[in-house]
């Protein structure tokens, strides 16, 4: 089969959903890598992250018959689905925070749904301003956000109290955030 | 309300640490002016942040895809036989088992370890009743007595040659992990077990001509299930009895814990209660599920959706608690430490934590928990008595 059909959306859905595998395997070719980053930016976890995506493909898989994507939305459906898998996962989520909830779906989805040259460059910015921070903040920062270690293990690790630790933390948002704010 | 403590909050919201005092703020704030879109672009700057592209295993992803897929295919007019492509491990699950009896009960040649074995030693009990012993700490190559098994240890992993075994003369084995250590088995089909402190296991020396392959746990696993669709393999413990259709679970069933746990990492597998002897009405299990079940009890399982990390960090000498109870994380750190704890301050046990230790000492994860709530402890030789502060 000649895969670069597969590039009208439109034709890829219909294959979906008559369950051919190649159409499937282009799924995967496009959007298992993104899927997998994606999720693992948000629950931290790449374990956690790849078993997520896979549910995700099989998840669309069972419901391939009632796969309905309006047109050019077949990725912000896929991380939708996983987003979905990710909450289930989490369990006992308060309703009254679903506002919240929803908020925070949307900022992802938006980030998903940016054109991946705009995306790359976000993320060089990100890079070159947590690189411009200053030597201390860099570090706690880095530790915090990359390395995922909690604020009471930064504190004993680079022997500096909780509270310095998070003024940090607030000056290194506050940065990135005045620089992220400019071009999201 | 300053700015500062927003953006902590919505830090904390988003590595799902926020209480819920701190949601009700948020939410309250959130509802005013712009801020949504605040909120939005902080989120968004997060993500940014965190996300990194890394390298990921597509095409095996897709390849496991399809397998999956068939097997939901198949079992609709062939249950439990997928066919098709061979996968290196069938399922990857962790069991913990309950009893000591159910050993006692089962061994039917009454072979009890003799008395003079030190406990803090890795023993092999062969069929004959022959006791293969190892030290945990150090390589070491070891033949039975008539010469036809011959079983190495390096680098805590076990494995066992047999000289050519002919069909009906399958031997079973089981091996003992002493408190404070872990070991690594290779069963004849290339399944690997690694079993926690304090765990045993009964497999036999093959499972060559069986129709199934079996195995019976004391404690707790993590199991590694080498895919041949036409030999189930099967965990037997004192309450559960586990099918593996699937890769990757944990087994445990420590008799003190009082419970007995399955956790799906991988693949798929059944659980059900001990005398089954088909695969009907199993209860299935998807991956990042927990089955667990109080022993004695005659009721259903409880299945419940877990992070699995936690379970399975152990097989990476990590010491993980996911908001257990003080009384589970002693049994616990008294299998892993091989001490015996006395709590005499009652009150403790049903305090709650989360937290994680690398290969630290038992002194370093005890002042940590003490950092969190007030207790005072004495340690005197293997012994550590908790009182009230």
């Amino acid at each position: 089969m000649d895969q670069s059909n597969f590039k009208d959306e439109s034709y890829l859905i219909s294959q979906l959903k008559n369950g051919c595998k190649d159409a499937y395997g282009y799924l995967f070719k496009v959007y298992h890598k993104e899927l997998c980053n994606y999720m693992t930016a948000i629950c931290g976890n790449t374990k956690m992250a790849e078993d997520i995506a896979q549910q995700t493909f099989i998840k669309i898989w069972d419901n391939r018959k009632k796969l309905f994507v309006s047109k050019n939305k077949l990725k912000r459906y896929i991380f939708k689905v996983a987003y979905n898998l990710f909450i289930d996962s989490q369990r006992k989520k308060k309703k009254e925070f679903q506002l919240l909830e929803n908020l925070k779906q949307h900022a992802y989805l938006e980030m998903i749904e940016t054109d991946s040259s705009l995306f790359e460059e976000r993320l060089k910015k990100v890079e070159q301003e947590i690189e411009n921070l200053p030597e201390q903040c860099k570090r706690v920062f880095i530790m915090s956000k990359k390395e995922g270690l909690k604020y009471r293990e930064i504190s004993e690790q680079l022997q500096i109290s909780i509270k310095t630790v998070e003024v940090h933390m607030a000056k290194a948002m506050k940065r990135l955030r005045a620089q992220l704010t400019i071009f999201l | 309300m300053t700015r500062i403590d927003i953006r902590r909050i919505i830090t904390r919201y988003i590595n799902q640490e926020a209480s819920q005092e701190e949601l009700a703020i948020l939410y309250e704030w959130v509802k005013k002016g712009n801020n949504k879109d605040v909120f939005k672009k902080l989120v968004q700057a997060d993500f940014l942040v965190k996300y990194e592209d890394k390298p990921w295993s597509t095409e095996e992803a897709f390849e496991s895809f399809l397998h999956t897929i068939k097997e939901k295919e198949t079992t609709k007019v062939r249950p439990l036989y997928a066919g098709g492509q061979m996968w290196k491990y069938a399922a990857v699950i962790m069991i913990i088992v309950g009893s000591s009896l159910y050993f006692l009960l089962n061994q039917g040649l009454g072979i009890d370890i003799p008395v003079k074995v030190d406990p803090d030693q890795i023993t092999l009990q062969l069929e004959n009743g022959e006791v293969l012993i190892f030290d945990p700490e150090s390589d070491a190559t070891v033949q039975s007595e008539n010469g036809s098994t011959v079983v190495s240890l390096v680098k805590g992993v076990l494995t066992q040659k047999d000289a050519q075994i002919t069909e009906g003369e399958i031997r079973n084995n089981t091996i003992r992990v002493p408190y404070g250590k872990n070991l690594s088995v290779t069963l004849q089909d290339g399944s690997v077990v690694m079993l926690n402190s304090g765990s045993s296991l009964t497999y036999p020396s093959s499972f060559e001509g069986m129709d199934h392959r079996e195995v019976q746990l004391e404690g707790e696993a993590f199991f590694e299930v080498a895919k041949n669709p036409n030999q189930p393999f099967i965990v037997r413990t004192e309450t559960m009895y586990t099918q593996v259709f699937g890769t990757v679970f944990n087994v445990s069933a420590y008799k003190e814990d009082g419970t007995s746990e399955v956790v799906l990492v991988e693949g798929s597998v059944g659980v059900g209660i001990p005398d089954k002897t088909s695969s009907d009405g199993l209860q299935m299990l998807r991956p990042s599920q927990k089955a667990s079940k109080l022993i004695g009890d005659k009721n259903d399982f409880v299945v419940e959706d877990v992070d699995v990390s936690p379970y399975i960090s152990w097989t990476k000498g990590i010491l993980a608690f996911e908001n257990e109870s003080m009384g589970q994380i002693i049994k616990r750190l008294q299998r892993q430490y091989n001490i015996k704890i006395i709590n005499e301050y009652d009150a403790l046990d049903e305090r709650r934590f989360t937290g994680m230790f690398d290969e630290e000492t038992i002194d370093h994860v005890l002042r940590t928990i003490q950092a969190h709530t007030h207790f005072s402890y004495d340690i005197e030789e293997s012994t550590i008595t908790i009182k009230e502060p």
